[in-house]
């Protein structure tokens, strides 16, 4: 009897557990990639699978349809090492063939991270205005002297997600051949307090 | 001594209580995956309903900061407003005034799926005339009115309004003035 039990619930363990994990993003495999910002055409699409539903719930819930919105993420610099709150990095964009676009930050909670620096995103309206065609930027824990600035501050090991209204196109070829912008890490200092979460 | 003689005693094996743990596993992981955006939008929608005071009620957000913000991945350039549709009464019936820029209305059913997104370049100059219905409501839109089916009797609606600063944020409050999200007492 006792096996019975100890396999039951050990079953209805790994069964919840994985369904959280899976739904927390752990074994999400976006479709679509852009340099180091991926994201999943699924999103915000009413045909979505029960996983993507659950994921989109807890991850993004409210997402726009492609259409109207795509949302690119992304967790790693252009090292490919995790973006941290502990580290400074530049930012590097282009205008893009889309009517409208924001870079904004978000931690392992998918929050905004709670700091009173008022940067929690960059846009389109701020970063280029009338003529502009490239713009650069910040990205740190400290206001720097001058320029566009992401504030990292609580951030710990942190995503930034670009949302793009009304892109040009939404087919897969143009959205991988977008120039989206570069987060280059330029220095780093101490260890990340309360880094946790996703990978 | 004969075969006959000879018992071997019956050994309770793991091989069908792992399977029995295995078809629990199944079951419990398809239950909680279809469990997790209902309960989750059940969740949203009462916050949103509370702060719009009721359902069906239009609640016009300030613009988000880390300290105000209550969803995920709300974004910090845009104005919401929210409205908690219950439908089970009734259709109700919606007025969204015309954006200067970037606005969009979107309906989403309780499972989370989004089934509607109008945004302003559909929208005229006069603003937006909507009624929501589920399947079972009784149907008189009015001429000019936008008709959104829901697939359930609870939804959501989340408008948004590009505004990436603190200007861009006062013209919306003008915009977003003669906004109204309401039950339809008599559809018919």
């Amino acid at each position: 009897m006792w096996r019975w039990l100890i396999c039951g619930l050990a079953g209805m363990a790994v069964g919840i557990g994985s369904a959280f994990s899976i739904s927390g993003g752990w074994l999400s495999e976006a479709s679509i990639v852009s340099g180091k910002w991926s994201t999943d055409p699924t999103v915000g699409a009413a045909a979505a699978n029960p996983w993507v539903r659950a994921t989109i719930a807890r991850v993004g819930l409210l997402a726009l349809t492609k259409e109207e919105t795509i949302y690119f993420n992304r967790e790693l610099d252009e090292d490919g090492a995790p973006l941290v709150e502990t580290c400074t990095y530049a930012l590097s964009g282009q205008a893009l063939p889309t009517r409208w676009w924001s870079i904004t930050i978000y931690g392992a909670d998918q929050m905004l991270p709670v700091n009173t620096d008022k940067a929690s995103s960059i846009d389109a309206t701020r970063a280029l205005p009338a003529g502009a065609t490239s713009w650069t930027g910040s990205l740190s824990a400290n206001r720097p002297a001058t320029g566009q600035w992401l504030s990292s501050k609580g951030g710990g090991r942190f995503s930034l997600t670009i949302r793009l209204y009304n892109p040009q196109s939404v087919d897969r070829a143009f959205l991988e051949g977008l120039n989206l912008p570069q987060v280059k890490k330029l220095s780093c200092s101490g260890a990340v307090a309360g880094v946790g979460g996703k990978k | 001594m004969s075969q006959t003689d000879v018992t071997i005693p019956k050994k309770a094996g793991w091989l069908k209580p792992l399977g029995f743990g295995l078809v629990l596993a199944v079951l419990a992981h398809l239950f909680t995956i279809g469990l997790i955006p209902s309960v989750i939008m059940n969740v949203a929608m009462k916050r949103i309903g509370e702060a719009a005071g009721g359902l069906n009620r239009i609640s016009h957000n300030d613009m988000v900061t880390p300290q105000n913000q209550r969803i995920v991945r709300s974004s910090p350039d845009l104005a919401y407003s929210t409205c908690a549709l219950d439908l089970s009464k009734g259709p109700v019936r919606i007025f969204l005034g015309k954006g200067a820029d970037y606005m969009s209305a979107a309906f989403y059913a309780a499972n989370t799926d989004n089934v509607f997104t109008l945004n302003d370049r559909k929208i005229g100059p006069k603003g937006a005339h909507i009624m929501v219905v589920s399947a079972r409501t009784p149907l008189a839109a009015k001429p000019g009115e936008v008709v959104v089916s829901l697939p359930s009797d609870k939804g959501l609606l989340l408008v948004r309004r590009l505004s990436p600063s603190a200007e861009a944020f006062t013209r919306v409050q003008g915009e977003r003035a003669s906004d109204y999200c309401r039950a339809v007492p008599d559809p018919i």
